[in-house]
């Protein structure tokens, strides 16, 4: 006898709308305007989110035709100037590319992926070390203290670099002190240095927050895998390899899609604010390039086509990412 | 009781529908206001209250929060701007208000508008568009007395260094005397490390006092057209002393990178010689030092000249006439008349004088015939700028000012300066003719999209990093080559195009204001 799957016990809210009613039947068996009808109270509840994501996210993107036209405002109002500005194709676009497009893209990818090549693995070892802590107090003590630079503004954050890293700075007095260098470095005035600081400094505020998301997947972690590891004589390092590691990987495999989905976007406020003009082929990436044209100088179709393109780079990145691990792992974030 | 009721319940309803049209009537009317200026400041102070008694106007002040050219562009490209817009005149911003029609057409209004018209006199001529129509009003217009840049040295060292008398003294320095002084306080200060600090670098411009002491305007004034001061045969020439200053030590590593917090700790410290720039910059460091050292531990200004040179008048910096900031209406205001009528009190000198003297009677007061401060006023800024300022609302609202003094008493456009410290004095007396009229050289870079603006931003982008790199280059040679490449990266960049387009509109504009070109 074919045994009848039992319904799942739902809130009464559902069982009254009978949104899951036809949850048993098999999908193609029951017409989409039944299953529409039947889940009517989820649509409704769905329905704030999708017009918030709709007006939020969405309708703006029809700003992004102002990358191939000449927007200039006037009086006639924001979607009258935009429908009726010249169609300009990519002549941005081409400006772009034909004039500062290498400097910017080297010194965007520069920081990017120095920044990635500490903040990524920076957080996870913190994570790890913290959760092998013994005491409670320290733990707590490590947490936070690594979780406030998070909340500290990019303006405090950049006086203080820019104050530790002067001539005069404590950097420079350490540095003198243990005979590691013979003159003070002046950190702010050569350009590659400017990238290592700012891999530092996305590093130094980003560790606590991401830490945070790993401690809490090691949390989940079944303590009965290291009782067992324990009694098979597995060592504190061996237990961190073989299940620590193996266990947060769908986490690390999120966080990493995301890191490389966001590469373009490396900062835009240290970079303002640390930078200065000696430097600044070192310290214009791609979100500063497109305030300073779009922005500040009121080039608003130059900026919006260097922003769309740094927004179409940025999503075939997310979606190869996306593939690849999900290709090597079995995690992938969609 | 049935009529009675209905007696009240008639009053009642006749009461209700009679009270609003008499709280319309005496209700201010409200104009919203952005000034780039104001910060967090809120227009509750005793002068910004006796402005709206006085004109009828509630001011709804539109805080510029965060960047206020940023907040501008914003407000432009989505055409939200509030009644009135308090923009930077040498800014394009002006320039993209305008094209966008975003502007109402003051000049129609000049007739409403007799306190202006008296006041602006020649300036309204000079700030007109290129269709001869005014569309804003300049801040801070005419020739200021109060005098800008020089090389600004700790009074003290000053003294020990050449003594007394010559520390008094008015004749300027020249460039060898001051590069030896600079010389002669490292040697007797060898922990100092920065005996010269200098503002840190400008947008397209190098520093004032080096360009003043070599006769560089903002453009190079050249076989009929507009080019850009690089190409001015003495350009290097000021960046060769400044390099020279850098590579012998002298001046600060680190220019580059200060703020105005890095530059006032530098300059707060007992390393530090000298200052180029605005005298100004150095009252906070120079009240920290009086408090902290002793009695001639200030910034006080000096003038430089280089070798040879004969005119001590020469100006060492550009100043515009036409003022620092443009004030307008927008088109968005719905009461124009009440904007036209608060921004002409605004201007009048009884506007004026309660903006910048503060209220009459009770902060100043005629006293035969010569505006008087009451009590310890002025002692009370001198001690505390910016708490005195921010409490009385006395200069805290700059709006419309006239660089002038009172033509009728001769007194001083703003109440703290009628009585000058030692500062003022040295700056007012050394720094006589320390600038000249830049009005006919500002804001004639293209704006907006345009390929030609994109390439104008792209030459002062080449200019920003090339700039800082010669003074900081290791040898002359260096200094040099960085020069040829920086040319040859600009001209990459359009530079040509930018000239013609620049002595255009320049040409355009003496010919609207008919003046003849100037030359050097």
């Amino acid at each position: 006898m074919r045994m009848q799957k039992q319904p799942p016990i739902l809130p009464l809210f559902f069982r009254q709308g009978g949104a899951m009613s036809n949850a048993v039947m098999p999908k193609h068996k029951v017409r989409l305007r039944t299953r529409l009808w039947d889940q009517r109270y989820l649509f409704l509840l769905m329905l704030p989110g999708v017009i918030w994501v709709l007006i939020i996210c969405y309708a703006p993107m029809s700003g992004l035709y102002m990358a191939f036209t000449n927007y200039r405002p006037t009086q006639n109002g924001y979607f009258a100037d935009l429908l009726g500005a010249k169609f300009v194709g990519f002549q941005w676009f081409d400006y772009f590319f034909k004039n500062d497009f290498w400097m910017i893209m080297r010194n965007t990818l520069a920081t990017s992926l120095l920044t990635l090549l500490f903040s990524f693995p920076a957080p996870i070892i913190l994570a790890v070390m913290l959760n092998e802590l013994r005491s409670l107090k320290l733990k707590k003590f490590i947490q936070t203290a690594s979780y406030l630079p998070y909340f500290i503004s990019w303006v405090i954050a950049a006086n203080i670099f820019l104050t530790f890293l002067s001539g005069n700075g404590l950097v420079n007095d350490l540095l003198l002190a243990l005979g590691l260098t013979n003159e003070r470095i002046l950190f702010f005035q050569h350009g590659p240095y400017f990238w290592w600081i700012m891999a530092i400094a996305n590093t130094w505020k980003g560790i606590g927050y991401n830490a945070i998301i790993y401690l809490s997947a090691i949390s989940g972690i079944d303590e009965q895998l290291y009782e067992a590891a324990e009694i098979d004589g597995a060592t504190r390092v061996q237990r961190i390899w073989h299940i620590t590691l193996p266990t947060i990987r769908p986490t690390i495999s999120i966080l990493l899609i995301l890191a490389i989905g966001g590469i373009l976007s490396t900062g835009f406020e240290q970079q303002l604010l640390m930078g200065n003009n000696a430097i600044l082929n070192y310290s214009d990436v791609l979100d500063t390039y497109a305030y300073r044209y779009g922005l500040a100088k009121g080039m608003y179709s130059y900026g919006t086509a260097v922003g769309l393109f740094k927004s179409i780079v940025s999503f075939i990145l997310v979606m190869s990412a996306n593939k690849i691990t999900a290709k090597l792992n079995d995690s992938a974030l969609f | 009781m049935k009529k009675l009721v209905s007696l009240i319940l008639a009053a009642v309803m006749a009461l209700a529908v009679m009270l609003p049209l008499a709280a319309t009537a005496e209700e201010p009317v409200t104009i919203s206001f952005f000034d780039k200026n104001s910060g967090v400041r809120t227009f509750t102070d005793p002068v910004a209250v006796e402005l709206e008694k006085r004109t009828g106007v509630k001011i709804d002040l539109i805080s510029p929060s965060g960047n206020p050219a940023e907040k501008l562009s914003l407000m432009l490209a989505g055409q939200n701007y509030p009644d009135i817009v308090l923009m930077d005149r040498g800014s394009d911003i002006v320039n993209q208000y305008i094209e966008a029609g975003a502007l109402v057409n003051l000049s129609e209004y000049l007739d409403q508008m007799p306190n202006v018209v008296a006041m602006y006199g020649d300036t309204l001529n000079k700030t007109r568009y290129s269709d001869g129509n005014n569309y804003y009003l300049s801040n801070w217009y005419g020739y200021d007395p109060d005098p800008v840049s020089g090389f600004i040295c700790r009074y003290d060292y000053m003294i020990e260094l050449v003594g007394q008398e010559r520390a008094d003294s008015a004749e300027p320095f020249t460039w060898s005397e001051f590069k030896g002084l600079l010389q002669k306080f490292k040697e007797t200060n060898p922990d100092a490390t920065t005996p010269l600090v200098i503002g840190e670098p400008i947008s397209g411009g190098i520093n004032s006092m080096f360009a003043g002491m070599n006769r560089l305007y903002p453009f190079y004034v050249h076989d009929g057209k507009l080019e850009h001061s690089a190409r001015d045969p003495q350009f290097m020439d000021a960046i060769h002393q400044m390099n020279e200053l850098y590579r012998e030590g002298l001046l600060d590593p680190e220019w580059t990178s200060n703020n105005q917090e890095l530059r006032n700790q530098k300059l707060s410290n007992n390393g530090v010689f000298a200052y180029a720039g605005a005298y100004w910059d150095t009252w906070t460091p120079s009240a920290a030092l009086l408090a902290s050292q002793n009695e001639n531990a200030e910034y006080l200004a000096y003038k430089v000249v280089n070798d040879g040179e004969t005119d001590f008048a020469l100006p060492l910096a550009g100043r515009s006439s036409l003022g620092w900031d443009a004030i307008a209406i927008t088109t968005n205001c719905k009461n124009v008349e009440a904007a036209v009528k608060f921004i002409d009190y605004c201007a009048s000198q009884e506007g004026q004088d309660l903006l910048l003297w503060g209220i009459e009677g009770q902060d100043w007061e005629f006293v035969d015939g010569v505006r008087t401060p009451i009590g310890d006023i002025v002692a009370r800024y001198q001690a505390d700028p910016a708490n005195t300022v921010d409490q009385t609302g006395i200069t805290k609202w700059t709006w419309f000012v006239k660089n002038d003094v009172h033509p009728d008493d001769g007194t001083t456009c703003r109440i703290w300066f009628n009585e000058k410290d030692r500062c003022a004095t040295f700056a007012y007396r050394n720094l006589t003719d320390g600038y000249y009229d830049s009005a006919e050289f500002a804001s004639l870079e293209p704006a907006g999209s345009t390929i030609e603006a994109l390439q104008y931003q792209g030459v002062v982008d080449v200019f920003n990093q090339f700039y800082p790199r010669m003074v900081n280059a290791a040898t002359v040679e260096d200094c040099d080559a960085l020069y040829a490449e920086m040319m040859s990266s600009m001209e990459s960049a359009g530079l040509e195009s930018v000239e013609s387009y620049i002595s255009e509109a320049y040409f355009a504009r003496l010919a609207l204001w008919g003046l003849e070109p100037t030359s050097k």
